[in-house]
């Protein structure tokens, strides 16, 4: 993960809402790097279907972006090797690392 | 008149109505406040000549017995014009709350309030040379200036205007007044060694006074005031012990305590920025003025501080110097240079890992001159209030100066409450720049185990310690800033601050020297002094 995964991968996903709308490779790989960080840090894999119903949750109630700005303002963030990320996102970024094939150690 | 005390002949006895002792912001804008319309025969006593003076500066000499700090003789300067003549100029008001008390900080309520204080700094701010014209009206300026104003959660934020003076140096800048006043004579190189008073030691009888391989003569005067500074006031109270061994004013064991300072993180946090231009031109750099120079600052709000516990804090939005991995690059080479490993070592090797491209452009920056990835970052200061603690204190050491008086020893702590204050401030700053969707963050304030560094950036602002209270059990000088039982002697300066506010503190030093000075006219006119 560098600097412009987090600068470009994070602000797309705010824009299409999916990793797959998200267009291109390189938005979806820099979210599933920062979703392997978020969940090397977890003691168990997250349930993918929650995962997925938070991020439906987020896209209905206003938008992406929306939800983000929301968290923040919640104080619903978590900590990436020093950036701040919002809760919506970490579960974006989460479910690209799931789809990415990412398993264990956890 | 301006005169030098080694002329004076040993023995004398110099008469005045009132004295002042220190010649720095505080005691040069009684001086000539005292001085105006009202008749006073103003005596002004400056230990220093008008340029630094080695064997004078070494009075200042002490030892740190706490957390690190400046060498005593290097954070303060001893001559005329005092601590202005290194000051950086920036000037700020305290706030209402700051007057409040906070049930969590025991003696943490001023005898006054801001309504007490307010009027003053209409009055301080030429002495300060910053602009006049709604000096501190935020809104006004913005609108002056053509830009807007970030629009922060009020409840967590407010924004603020920081006036910047030229810096002034009193003693240059007001040389020439203190020398045409006919009813005000300064006396350089005249070090108080001693208050004198009565047996009951509640009226003070006059003041010993010595120069370097000079004279020794006395003052006697009707009212006194000691404006050296946080740390040497304390000293002279502490050191004038023949009448109460304690020291002058510390019957109840408060002289020097609650020594305050303002400590900053210089960068708190790194922000790849999103702000349009029109908004963060006013915080990321001063806007030069016709006088002085306006500056957006982001503060705590008054309701921040009323519902939380904890202390008061100020960001200025200046430009990263480098990005965060170049940061880390630099520090772990300069550790390993000096032979020791950096502060959250693990978090610096993340830190470049995750930053490789800035690292990378910055190596490359090097061989080509040219950084392929160059790019702004926004690297706000985060300053923060201290919480008055008693434990942080001055007091007296055995070793002594040329003249044999003891020197002062500094005893600074801080506690939770600065821990607390630096990482709620930034996990604030944090959301709100996430809700207003105004860029990434990366901090490594928010880590758990975060400490504030044991050389931290400080303002050089010695506060509280001959502070103001209702009653001697909680402070040194009561409202009006007279010593608590006793008649005549009255203390000016940052020292009687009861709590530090973030602003700091030299525009309402001035401010609370008008209000002094005001307050002595009054007593002398009534024959009240």
């Amino acid at each position: 993960m560098n600097r412009r995964d987090v600068m470009y991968g994070l602000p797309a996903l705010a824009l299409t809402g999916t990793m797959a709308a998200a267009g291109t490779d390189r938005t979806a790989n820099s979210a599933a790097q920062i979703g392997r960080r978020l969940l090397l840090h977890r003691t168990s894999l997250p349930d993918r279907k929650s995962l997925s119903a938070q991020v439906a949750a987020a896209r209905k109630d206003g938008g992406i972006s929306a939800a983000i700005r929301s968290d923040f303002a919640a104080g619903r963030v978590v900590s990436v090797d020093g950036w701040i990320i919002s809760q919506t996102e970490a579960c974006f970024c989460m479910l690209a690392a799931l789809d990415a094939g990412f398993r264990g150690q956890v | 008149m301006i005169h030098d005390a080694r002329h004076i002949a040993d023995g004398a006895v110099q008469q005045a109505d009132i004295c002042i002792v220190g010649g720095g912001p505080a005691g040069i804008t009684a001086a000539l406040e005292l001085a105006k319309s009202s008749g006073l025969k103003i005596l002004l006593l400056e230990s220093g000549g008008t340029y630094l003076e080695d064997e004078t500066q070494a009075l200042y000499a002490g030892p740190n017995l706490g957390r690190d700090y400046e060498p005593l003789d290097m954070a303060r300067l001893r001559f005329l014009g005092g601590t202005s003549n290194h000051w950086s100029g920036y000037c700020m008001r305290l706030r209402p709350v700051d007057f409040e008390g906070r049930d969590w900080v025991p003696g943490s309520k001023w005898p006054i309030s801001y309504d007490d204080i307010a009027p003053y700094y209409e009055r301080a701010a030429p002495y300060v040379q910053i602009q006049q014209d709604r000096s501190f009206d935020f809104d006004y300026w913005v609108d002056k200036l053509g830009g807007a104003p970030i629009q922060w959660n009020g409840d967590l934020f407010e924004n603020v205007v920081s006036c910047t003076s030229p810096p002034t140096l009193f003693g240059q800048t007001y040389e020439e007044q203190l020398e045409q006043a006919g009813n005000l004579t300064v006396l350089l190189h005249a070090n108080v060694l001693e208050v004198e008073t009565n047996d009951t030691a509640q009226v003070v009888t006059g003041l010993r006074v010595a120069c370097i391989d000079g004279p020794q003569f006395r003052v006697q005067a009707k009212s006194y005031v000691l404006a050296q500074g946080g740390i040497e006031t304390a000293r002279l109270l502490l050191l004038s012990n023949r009448v109460i061994p304690a020291g002058l004013g510390n019957q109840q064991d408060q002289v020097g305590r609650y020594f305050a300072d303002h400590i900053a993180i210089r960068p708190a946090l790194w922000v790849w920025p999103r702000i349009p231009d029109r908004q963060l031109k006013l915080y990321n750099r001063p806007t030069s003025l016709d006088d002085g120079e306006f500056w957006a600052t982001v503060a705590s709000s008054d309701t921040l501080l009323r519902t939380e516990r904890i202390g008061g804090f100020r960001f200025h939005f200046l430009d990263a110097p480098a990005p965060p991995g170049v940061r880390s690059t630099r520090m772990i080479l300069r550790a390993a240079r000096k032979g020791y490993l950096p502060p959250y070592l693990s978090s610096h090797i993340a830190n470049i890992f995750t930053d490789l491209d800035d690292v990378a452009g910055a190596a490359a920056g090097k061989l080509t001159g040219t950084d392929p990835l160059d790019r702004q970052w926004l690297g706000p200061w985060l300053s923060i209030e201290c919480i008055p603690n008693p434990d942080s204190r001055v007091l007296l050491v055995d070793e002594t100066d040329r003249f044999g008086q003891r020197r002062i020893g500094l005893d600074w702590r801080l506690t939770e409450h600065e821990r607390h204050t630096f990482q709620r401030a930034t996990e604030l700053m944090v959301q709100e720049l996430g809700r207003l969707g105004f860029g990434r963050v990366w901090t490594e304030l928010l880590r758990g185990d975060f400490e504030p560094p044991r050389r931290i950036s400080k303002g050089k602002h010695a506060i509280g310690t001959a502070r103001m209270s209702e009653t001697p059990r909680t402070g040194v000088v009561d409202g009006n800033c007279r010593v608590h039982g006793m008649s005549n002697l009255f203390i000016a300066g940052s020292a009687v601050f009861t709590t530090g506010s973030y602003a700091q503190p030299t525009f309402s030093i001035v401010a609370f020297s008008i209000r002094l000075a005001d307050h002595l006219k009054q007593q002398h006119r009534t024959g009240q002094l």
